[in-house]
């Protein structure tokens, strides 16, 4: 970082990416505040290591990894994995959306989560977060080979957790 | 033909390469199997995609955005410099500083130490938001009267560990 300035700069970038932050912390984290609790500590130890990020390489992707590093140390440290996974909190914020919708929104949350950290990871950043394959591997730190086989077998479960019973589909 | 799953994924991803597009491009006409195997990944992503859209509408917590911007943001709003606040404690006796220090060096350091965060940033926390991750409800806020420097606990609706040492 060479001047006030251009750190400045990248805080604006970051405030800009808060919404994907948010969106991805949600994938891993379900419920909203804790969610918003990992991207504040990914935010803040981004800024903490600024002097670690490469100016070739895609703030996005730095802070995903960031994010990702998180939550694997605050499951890993408190045990909490049950606690904020707890299915009962997913459907606190209905509001006025469409009851079909969000039924269909909570079942995605719900597949999602049953799905090994690993593949939950991988199909989060290619599929909702669109990242390419390349990038994706980068934030998770594997070959390309073990990403694309994480990805299919998070979606080959998805799809199975997802598909409608044999009687309703039309 | 035979072609992989993770070929026709990687396919629907745009993610295939020249070669193993036009792979899948000639088998598809043949097969309308596989056509129907890359609309699924496709049906897929844009389930997943649907599912989490509405985060990035949602308005993004101040708390968020302070911390994006960093402690220098911050301290112009609503934040304790913690030795400053133990100079004022010492010429006045006030319920909220006198917990701070009950709390002391060591739950701050901890809490510090867990989030590898600096300590400042912790205490910005403290100042402008209940406490991650413990569902404790109570906070501290500034006292506008006093010039921003001495904090007021409100501990009506909390519940949490702390809750004893302040009682």
């Amino acid at each position: 970082m060479s001047t006030n300035e251009s750190a400045e700069t990248i805080q604006e970038q970051v405030v800009a990416l808060l919404p994907r932050l948010r969106r991805f912390a949600r994938n891993l984290v379900r419920t909203p505040h804790d969610a918003d609790d990992m991207v504040q500590i990914a935010v803040e130890r981004a800024l903490l290591h600024l002097d670690q990020w490469h100016r070739d390489a895609r703030l996005d992707s730095w802070l995903f990894k960031i994010l990702r590093n998180a939550w694997i140390d605050e499951v890993r440290s408190r045990g909490r994995r049950a606690k904020l996974f707890m299915p009962e909190e997913a459907g606190e914020n209905v509001g006025e959306a469409s009851m079909e919708r969000e039924i269909d929104r909570l079942s995605v949350e719900a597949a999602l989560a049953r799905l090994p950290h690993d593949q939950r990871l991988a199909v989060s950043l290619v599929l909702v977060e669109g990242l390419a394959y390349k990038d994706a591997a980068d934030v998770l730190e594997v070959p390309i080979g073990t990403l694309t086989s994480r990805l299919a077998r998070g979606r080959e479960s998805l799809a199975a957790m997802l598909r409608p019973p044999q009687g309703d589909r039309s | 033909m035979s072609v992989s799953d993770e070929s026709l994924m990687a396919y629907a991803d745009g993610e295939a390469d020249a070669a193993t597009r036009a792979i899948i491009e000639t088998a598809m006409r043949d097969d309308p199997e596989i056509h129907r195997r890359i609309e699924e990944h496709r049906a897929l992503r844009e389930t997943m995609q649907g599912a989490f859209s509405a985060v990035l509408d949602e308005s993004v917590p101040q708390r968020l955005i302070d911390a994006a911007r960093g402690p220098d943001a911050a301290r112009t709003g609503n934040v304790v410099d913690l030795a400053r606040a133990r100079r004022a404690a010492a010429a006045v006796d006030v319920p909220g500083l006198a917990w701070l220090q009950i709390m002391g060096e060591d739950q701050l350091e901890r809490r510090t130490d867990r989030r590898r965060g600096p300590r400042r940033g912790f205490i910005q926390s403290a100042v402008g938001r209940p406490f991650a991750g413990t569902g404790c409800d109570h906070r501290l806020e500034l006292s506008r009267q006093n010039g921003g420097l001495l904090p007021d606990v409100l501990i009506d609706r909390c519940s949490c560990k702390f809750r004893t040492r302040m009682s």
